[in-house]
């Protein structure tokens, strides 16, 4: 079994270092057009379990006959890419027939062409397979399917620095040298629809074991969750981002006043995007330094009917960088994830076709692979049931 | 007597107003570089009270035998300029040996320089000589000589919209297009010595009659009121502006991630200052429309002991909009100040020579004139004065 990792920036290794564990994999081949990136991950990670299936090679995705001849001889591939690269990934992954397993999305103004293309040429794309999107979705799937009837459902997931340093109390974990920062509404599921709320706004504490206070405020419901049957007539469902507190208010200040357009205005003659030189300003600030640990923190919660009863079940994961292998929560629960699912579709444990959510896919059998999977890598999830009886 | 006004922007108008007015004044001359402001100006002004004496004057301060020439057949100079060229105004006023009162104050860093000049060459210069800084050390001053022993001195001023709008309920009422947020720290005064504090600190309520609540945060005690003797004591000073409640919590979050820095960035190869950045993203939400109606509030408080028991004075004086002649209450406040005390001086009432602050010239009597001169345009001052004595 071969697996192509495509990009080695925060999540690529971390990838890599999941598939080179699995005996089942032989080789493992990790690419990226920046060189001295790719050299410096390739130093870290052949000193690692199974470090000598590794493999690096300097590919441009631009080049696309090259990577469709790289990915032709891989049995399936993951995708750490900058979100501008993501269709070249996608593009060559069908024109080699390779399954493509994408940590992230293609930017939101082409995926409908992407989705298209995916299925006229019949083959398998999962975008959004991380921790979130991705196990935020499978998790509230499961849950949801545990019940005999859902009515609400509480996603709340984020990355934290183990210290909040001013001024934000944040660290970019993925994303480049971007905030992860938007204008737009967050959506929210109402009775069944989507509806939209400020983004920024429902910030209320929340508490994660070993962690502490946090806050989570609106973020936005994946809209594809709607999709699956048993969600058909939820009564409220939220999406919310954690972070430490105190971060909301900040960032909906920054909203109101318009500093995350990315509309260039005119400074003394110069365009200039807001959100570009907030990124250019705060960089310095969000870094991940040297010696940062990071936190994930989820949370999904179901509540609705079971057995004729009230209930309600929560997952939680409460996940810190690795300090014996040096790979962030972040990329752990990121990109582990995607490089799980890569490696059940080249072992022929997904048979699906087409452009698929993760939770479309890893149900059943494959989600207790899935989380034993990812228990033997250290991140656990816990499940905590409430049940609720009439006194009389 | 002769007054000569340089600049037909926010302010200029008003001085020009206040000193056509004056039936000792034979001529108000009002000169600009921008032409189409002038013209605005010297229509809106003809038909006022007084309009038969106004003339206006194209000029560019740039020009200084031009400037030298036009200040030597005036009385004396109130200065309405942007500050970068308030310096070129100090040169040739200073030159033509002609008085210059400055509604606000040449750049830092030029302060010294220009104070020396005006020491070496003699004449008599007025800085500062608006509403704050102006008449808040004025008053501070009147009220700290009327206490035996002054232990408090609060000063709190600002001007605000009638209508507090998002995102900031605040409009720009002086200093062009720039909103008034600085990135170095604000000071008070403890124990007769300036100390630092985060600027936008200390929001708390404020209640000003007629207008409601609204609040006031730190931001800089005059470091020249320490220059005077009545102060040198002095155990607790502060100077905080004044907003409709919620500016300083947005201020400090753009304050504390540096969005207020003058400094240029690199933002994907431009040079940009965040605060260039912000003015412009701003200015389209603060600027004054027509229509749009402003309010100067103004409160200054001191606490000590006057025969033998505790004393508190407090001036408050709250300052709307003129709907007749069409000023705002910040030109009616600053300018008119200004153009009161350049009144003062081409009368003969200050004799002073030198670079000074409003407070160091405006005691005693002229107190009392500067009053009755502001109460003739209707801006009314009113005390309160609280004495407390012990019960046995």
């Amino acid at each position: 079994m071969k697996i192509l990792v495509l990009g080695s920036g925060l999540m690529g290794p971390a990838a890599a270092h999941n598939a080179m564990t699995d005996p089942d994999v032989t080789q493992v081949t990790l690419c990226d057009m920046n060189q001295q990136q790719l050299d410096a991950a390739h130093a870290k990670l052949k000193g690692m379990e199974g470090g000598e299936k590794i493999t690096t090679v300097a590919l441009d995705l631009g080049d696309q006959a090259a990577t469709t001849e790289l990915m032709a001889g891989c049995d399936a591939v993951v995708a750490a890419l900058p979100k501008v690269a993501i269709p070249l990934g996608i593009r060559a992954a069908l024109a080699a027939g390779t399954p493509l397993v994408d940590l992230s999305w293609p930017p939101p103004e082409q995926v409908e062409e992407v989705k298209r293309h995916v299925e006229d040429e019949g083959g398998f794309v999962i975008p959004g397979c991380g921790v979130e999107p991705g196990l935020t979705e499978i998790m509230a799937r499961h849950l949801a399917e545990k019940l005999d009837r859902i009515d609400e459902l509480h996603i709340m997931c984020g990355g934290i620095p183990a210290k909040p340093a001013p001024p934000l109390g944040y660290k970019i974990v993925f994303g480049g040298r971007n905030l992860p920062l938007r204008e737009g509404d967050a959506a929210i599921c109402r009775d069944g629809a989507l509806d939209t709320v400020p983004r920024y706004s429902g910030a209320h504490p929340v508490h994660f074991a070993g962690v502490g206070e946090c806050e989570a405020w609106q973020e936005g419901f994946m809209p594809w969750l709607m999709e699956l049957d048993v969600l058909k007539d939820l009564k409220l469902g939220t999406q919310m981002t954690v972070r430490w507190p105190g971060y909301a208010a900040k960032a909906t200040v920054l909203r109101d006043l318009g500093m995350f357009s990315l509309e260039p205005i005119d400074v003394y003659g110069t365009q200039v995007a807001p959100k570009a030189l907030l990124d250019a300003l705060l960089y310095p600030h969000v870094r991940l330094e040297e010696g940062e640990i990071d936190i994930t923190c989820l949370s999904v919660e179901a509540i609705g009917e079971k057995d004729g009863h009230s209930c309600k079940y929560k997952i939680e994961m409460v996940d810190w960088y690795d300090e014996e292998l040096g790979f962030t929560s972040m990329a752990r629960t990121t990109a582990m994830t995607g490089a799980i699912v890569a490696r059940m579709i080249a072992r022929g444990d997904i048979k699906a076709k087409g452009f698929l959510t993760p939770e479309k896919v890893i149900t059943g059998p494959l989600f207790d692979t899935l989380v034993d999977e990812l228990a033997a890598v250290n991140i656990r999830f816990k499940m905590t049931t409430e049940k609720m009886n009439g006194l009389d | 007597m002769k007054i000569l006004v340089l600049g037909s922007g926010l302010m200029g108008p008003a001085a020009a107003n206040n000193a056509m007015t004056d039936p000792d004044v034979t001529q108000v001359t009002l000169c600009d570089m921008n032409l189409e402001q002038l013209d605005a100006a010297s229509t809106k002004l003809a038909g006022m009270d007084g309009g038969h004496k106004l003339t206006t004057v194209a000029l560019d301060l740039k020009d200084q035998a031009a400037a030298i020439a036009l200040m030597a057949r005036h009385d004396a100079v109130v200065a309405a300029l942007p500050w970068p060229v308030i310096p070129l105004g100090i040169r040739a006023a200073v030159a033509a040996q002609t008085p210059l009162v400055d509604l606000a104050w040449p750049p830092f860093e030029q302060v010294d320089e220009l104070k020396r000049h005006v020491e070496d060459d003699g004449g008599l210069v007025i800085l500062g000589c608006g509403v704050e800084p102006g008449l808040t050390e004025i008053m501070a001053r009147y009220l700290a000589e009327k206490l035996d022993r002054i232990d408090e001195l609060h000063i709190k001023c600002g001007g605000i919209p009638e209508e507090p709008v998002p995102p900031l309920g605040y409009k720009i009422v002086f200093g062009g297009r720039e909103m008034p947020m600085w990135e170095d720290d604000a000071r008070f005064c403890e124990n007769g010595k300036l100390r630092a504090l985060p600027r936008y600190s200390g929001a708390d309520a404020i209640y000003f009659s007629g207008v409601g609540d609204c609040e006031a945060y730190h931001e800089g005690f005059f470091p020249w009121l320490l220059d005077l003797e009545v102060l040198q004591g002095l155990k607790l000073g502060t100077q905080m502006t004044v907003r409709w409640p919620g500016y300083a919590e947005k201020a400090s979050v753009l304050w504390e991630l540096g969005l207020v820095s003058s400094e240029p960035i690199d933002v994907d190869g431009a040079q940009v200052a965040p605060k260039a950045l912000l003015d412009a993203l701003l200015y389209p939400h603060v600027k004054m429309e027509e229509g749009d109606r402003d309010i100067t509030c103004f409160r200054v408080e001191a606490l000590g002991a006057k025969d033998g028991r505790s004393r508190t004075y407090k001036i408050e004086m709250v300052d709307r909009y003129d709907e007749e002649l069409g000023f705002t209450s910040m030109a009616r406040c600053t300018a008119m100040t200004g153009a009161i005390v350049a009144r003062m001086i081409a009368r003969g009432d200050v004799q002073a020579q030198g670079f000074l602050t409003p407070e160091q010239v405006i005691t005693g009597p002229l107190v009392g004139k500067l009053v009755n001169e502001l109460a003739a345009i209707n801006v009314r001052f009113e005390m309160t004065t609280r004495k407390v004595k012990t019960l046995n």
